[in-house]
């Protein structure tokens, strides 16, 4: 089967000769939840507006359903947008607004009227049809957008940061909403967010991207454990980076040498020997031994060269969570926080020497 | 004193009253900041329109006027063909530059307002439109007449194309060149409001209705159109309100063949014919009052501006 969308090899440059988007490959399967994410100005939003038709493709094709879409106009195209403002037709009704796609399709007006009503039920809104849009609330407004979008059954439905104008609350209903609507309807999304949460919890895969390219496509839980670049790393979730050279390459192991000695970790994406390496090692990976409790040899049969000691600078307990500041020899500041039960919290008093360990296989290298 | 300050200390105290005596002391402030404006307008609108009113009724003889009550005047107005002529002729001049103004000014605003995106280019485009008001209103009108007549530009332009062999006499001193004077002048007064509600309309609304399918008919009928009703109604009450009054236009365009009301104004004030020029004037704000408020039904332009 072909893949629902396939961009290959798309650029983007503006007029003025800004390179917006460079070199960008996806396919999506049908029925997949897509976020790109990454910081503005990154590309995400003007990717989502060349798949929609809002912006010329410079170079490069963009199938859906394996109808090249290239010089399609935007009305032509089975892609739904919702706006990150809504762009709700103010002159309009709820139900007017809703009804529009379906107007404009020539659909006779009892099957319409049908299929709107429907609609808003889904959507749980139906009870304010008969109203203008514009004092109902924000989720109000996001619902209408998201049924204008969906009555008209798209391929694909593409939302542009569509949860930035709500409240923290309603966000967290809205994404789960989301997620479900987009599962019992079985259409393939995609959706831009600057929000690693949202992309986190929803997403089935995840495009990070950065200055116009793809820094990696892949699952949350692999992006947060195995990020490829460096910009990864720091995006997503909360990572240690330790510079070095990478010394050996083996069995699935890669050693760098760092200014606290050779570490281990697995090695991701195409780190070469004796070049620049950077051992990527999630917060969650790192294990704390007070110095009293034990020595560095019998840690090592457990986790290899990457034990090291430290100093703990800073301690403060905040209900059942603690946060660590550590300090690591010769120059490192490592932030730590956790639940109490996973540190031993007692033996971490201020300016007590501790250990400092981590699995190879949950550390990362990357070129 | 002593009472206004026990009242000043009991205020507090009644917590529910507080706000219905702030709210009273900031009417009473709003009161004053519009009472310069309600002196001036009572002072010199709606005094010298009852004054308008009344001398309608006064008694006019050839050389003088009198305060004595009669509806001479009145029915002088309503059983001449001549006046009541004037009456028709200047709704029907007045409705067909309305619609002028709408078809010429309408797609120069959707130019203006929605095509150009550079908010610096639109707004040089709209002062362009202006610079024919840096003239004064006679020359703008009097230029007409090089470009309408006989000899005129028009003519020796279609003619050097050999389009015509005759030179169109009807161009001059006609109800056409009123027309023709008027709709120029009074457009910009159009291409404004319109351009002005068009601009604000936010670019996504009509990405999303091509997104969901509309071609540019469908989206200017169902989504341009509505968004700049209530700026044709504001462009459309200015450019009626000026038209209903015009005189200048017609006197020096139509060689004294159309008479409109304004122009019936001029004759009788000239000849001190008080009473009658009274009553046209009452004729002509009625008329105005009437088509201001049909426009205002089109729209609600409070909730709209």
């Amino acid at each position: 089967m072909r893949a629902d969308l396939e961009l290959i090899g798309v650029d983007k440059v503006y007029d003025n000769g800004t390179p917006a988007v460079i070199d960008f490959d996806l396919a999506v399967e049908k029925g997949e939840f897509i976020a790109f994410l990454g910081p503005s100005g990154c590309g995400k939003t003007t990717t989502l507006r060349m798949i929609a038709g809002f912006e010329a493709i410079s170079g490069g094709d963009i199938f859906i359903r394996g109808q090249r879409i290239n010089d399609l106009p935007p009305e032509r195209r089975p892609t739904s947008t919702i706006f990150q403002n809504y762009a709700l037709f103010p002159h309009m009704t709820v139900r007017e607004n809703v009804a529009f796609g379906l107007e404009v399709k020539r659909m006779p007006r009892a099957a319409r009227m049908a299929k709107v009503d429907a609609m808003l039920h889904t959507l749980g809104i139906a009870d304010v049809a008969d109203q203008r849009t514009e004092r109902l609330s924000g989720g109000q407004r996001q619902r209408i957008a998201l049924a204008r979008g969906l009555v008209v059954e798209p391929d694909i439905l593409l939302l542009d940061e569509p949860l930035g104008a709500l409240d923290a609350n309603l966000r967290r209903t809205i994404q789960a909403e989301l997620k479900l609507l987009q599962r019992n309807l079985g259409i393939t999304f995609v959706f831009v967010t600057h929000a690693q949460s949202e992309a986190l919890t929803m997403s089935d895969r995840i495009v990070v991207m950065n200055q116009g390219r793809i820094e990696q496509i892949a699952t949350p839980y692999e992006l947060y454990t195995r990020p490829r670049t460096g910009f990864v790393a720091q995006f997503i979730g909360r990572n240690t980076i330790l510079d070095g050279t990478l010394s050996s390459l083996a069995d699935g192991r890669a050693l760098v040498r760092t200014a606290f000695g050779p570490l281990a970790g697995t090695p991701h994406g195409t780190p070469a020997t004796g070049g620049a390496a950077k051992l990527v090692i999630p917060s969650e990976s790192f294990d704390l031994f007070p110095a009293a409790s034990t020595d560095a040899a019998r840690l090592r049969e457990t986790y290899g060269p990457n034990v090291l000691e430290g100093v703990v600078a800073q301690r403060d307990v905040v209900g059942h969570m603690v946060q660590l500041g550590l300090r690591i020899e010769p120059s490192h500041a490592l932030h730590l926080d956790g639940h109490v039960e996973q540190f031993h919290i007692d033996a971490l008093q201020p300016e007590s020497r501790v250990w400092i360990a981590w699995q190879a296989n949950e550390a990362t290298v990357i070129a | 004193m002593g009472q206004s300050m026990s009242d000043a200390r009991a205020m507090p105290a009644t917590a529910s009253e507080t706000p219905l005596a702030g709210g009273a002391r900031r009417s009473l402030a709003s009161y004053a900041l519009i009472l310069p404006g309600v002196v001036w307008m009572l002072l010199f609108l709606v005094l010298p329109m009852l004054m308008m009113v009344y001398v309608s009724f006064w008694t006019q003889t050839t050389f003088k006027i009198e305060p004595i009550l009669t509806t001479k005047s009145w029915v002088m107005f309503f059983s001449s063909p001549t006046y009541v002529g004037a009456l028709w002729t200047t709704l029907r001049i007045w409705l067909i530059v309305l619609a002028a103004t709408i078809v010429v000014g309408y797609p120069t605003a959707l130019f203006v307002g929605l095509f150009v995106r550079s908010k610096t280019l639109s707004t040089a485009l709209l002062v362009l439109c202006v610079i024919p008001f840096w003239t004064s209103f006679l020359i703008r009108v009097l230029a007409w007449r090089p470009m309408l007549g006989e000899q005129g530009a028009i003519n020796i332009l279609l003619r050097a194309a050999h389009i015509i062999h005759q030179p169109i006499d009807a161009l001059l001193f006609t109800e056409l060149s009123v027309i023709i004077g008027m709709t120029q002048i009074y457009c910009v007064f159009m291409v404004g409001p319109i351009a002005f509600m068009l601009g604000r309309i936010d670019p996504n609304l009509i990405e999303a209705a091509r997104d969901l399918g509309a071609g540019f008919g469908r989206i200017f009928t169902r989504i341009i159109l509505p968004l700049s009703m209530p700026g044709v109604v504001v462009g459309a009450i200015f450019v009626s309100v000026m038209v209903l009054g015009e005189f200048a236009t017609s006197a020096a365009l139509s060689g004294r063949k159309v008479n409109l009301l304004g122009n019936i104004i001029v004759t009788q004030v000239g000849s001190l014919k008080w009473a009658f020029a009274a009553v046209v004037g009452v004729v002509l704000t009625v008329v105005m009052g009437i088509v201001v408020s049909l426009f205002l039904r089109i729209v609600d332009l409070r909730r709209e501006l």
